[in-house]
């Protein structure tokens, strides 16, 4: 499991790598909470985290305009972005896949790989259904999935989607070859949770910053690195996240 | 001693993970032919099995390497490889059988 981190500045960015980032996630705070930073900041930190590093780019919410979305998708790839995530909460589903399939397509020539975002809170702003975020991606020939929140308001994930319905998703767009992320104000108390659920990337950014303030703290690579070793410790079943109702498998001498 | 088709390295740094690599990559692959996939972690391992079930694959063998898990598997259906069955839903119990598998017609040994 990767582990991404918000940033939003070159100076975050390596406090998130020297805390053991995998994914250094670009984004704007001051847009709609999760929008677009501008280029020459995105530009910035993919020079100074070049390949394998990923640094991915949010596109945030974007509007119902196929053509200015592409066009914005088009400048993450020509910025190297290893990733770029275009989410929905106003729309509805043909306008959302019509975006996506456009995006798809201006991003032709390119290595970065197109993310079909939705909210688990999208009820709240009349949005599209979160659960539909594997069918978008299929249809769009998107190469993966995350499901985040737009609420900032300490409410998280898992007060929006319980446990079995993100497992179903996470495993759904696994087997449809996708990779697949959750986010949306995680804390180390949701680890165990989601090393249940297993997705591929887990995101954050409140849980490390400075005083887990994540608009008026900044990244701290302490703060990230306790994270990270407190996902090993699950990962690796130093901390038992099934509480002995995980099955039963071969055991393999060490 | 098996010989793998394909290795799917869950170790390396992709946004992909081993099921999606597996799903990929067993499509192109005969019944009975091996998959390598290399595992670093438990939930991995677990979801492995399930996919594995679910699938009718089987995982004919593992072994460790270092905090992970090196696991092969053998593309559904059946075959003569012995499998490693896990007991789900009862830990009390054995935790593994060995389980001979028949041969399904057309399929390779």
């Amino acid at each position: 499991m990767m582990l991404m981190v918000s940033v939003q500045n070159l100076d975050e960015a390596n406090e998130a790598v020297a805390g053991g980032a995998d994914i250094v996630d670009v984004k704007n705070l001051r847009e709609m909470v999760i929008g677009s930073n501008f280029p020459p900041v995105i530009r910035e930190v993919r020079r100074a985290f070049p390949p394998p590093l990923h640094v991915s780019v949010t596109l945030g919410v974007v509007p119902n305009q196929a053509g200015t979305v592409a066009l914005a998708v088009y400048g993450a790839g020509a910025l190297g972005a290893t990733s770029v995530k275009v989410g929905f909460i106003q729309s509805d589903y043909p306008t959302a896949l019509r975006i996506l399939r456009e995006s798809r397509r201006a991003l032709d020539g390119f290595d970065t790989k197109l993310i079909a975002a939705t909210f688990a809170d999208s009820h709240l702003y009349d949005g599209i259904d979160p659960r539909r975020v594997v069918d978008l991606a299929r249809e769009s020939d998107s190469d993966g999935v995350l499901v985040d929140t737009l609420v900032k308001d300490g409410r998280n994930l898992f007060d929006f989607l319980d446990e079995p319905t993100l497992h179903g998703l996470v495993m759904a767009g696994k087997e449809l070859g996708m990779s697949t992320a959750l986010s949306g104000t995680l804390q180390v108390s949701n680890l165990s949770q989601l090393v249940r659920i297993n997705p591929d990337i887990v995101g954050v950014r409140g849980a490390v910053c400075t005083r887990g303030d994540r608009e008026g703290g900044a990244v701290d690579s302490s703060a990230v690195a306790h994270l990270k070793d407190e996902l090993r410790q699950r990962l690796v079943g130093q901390i038992d996240v099934y509480a002995g109702t995980a099955p039963r498998l071969p055991t393999i001498p060490a | 001693m098996l010989r793998e088709a394909l290795v799917v390295d869950g170790t390396a740094k992709t946004c992909r993970g081993v099921i999606a690599g597996l799903e990929r990559g067993m499509t192109d692959l005969e019944p009975g032919d091996v998959v390598l996939a290399i595992v670093e972690d438990i939930p991995t391992r677990l979801e492995v099995y399930a996919w594995a079930q679910r699938k009718s694959h089987r995982v004919v063998e593992e072994r460790r390497r270092g905090a992970g898990y090196v696991m092969y598997i053998a593309k559904g259906p059946g075959n003569h490889v012995p499998v490693l069955t896990p007991t789900w839903g009862e830990p009390e119990r054995a935790n593994h059988e060995m389980t001979e598998v028949p041969r399904s017609p057309g399929a390779r040994a």
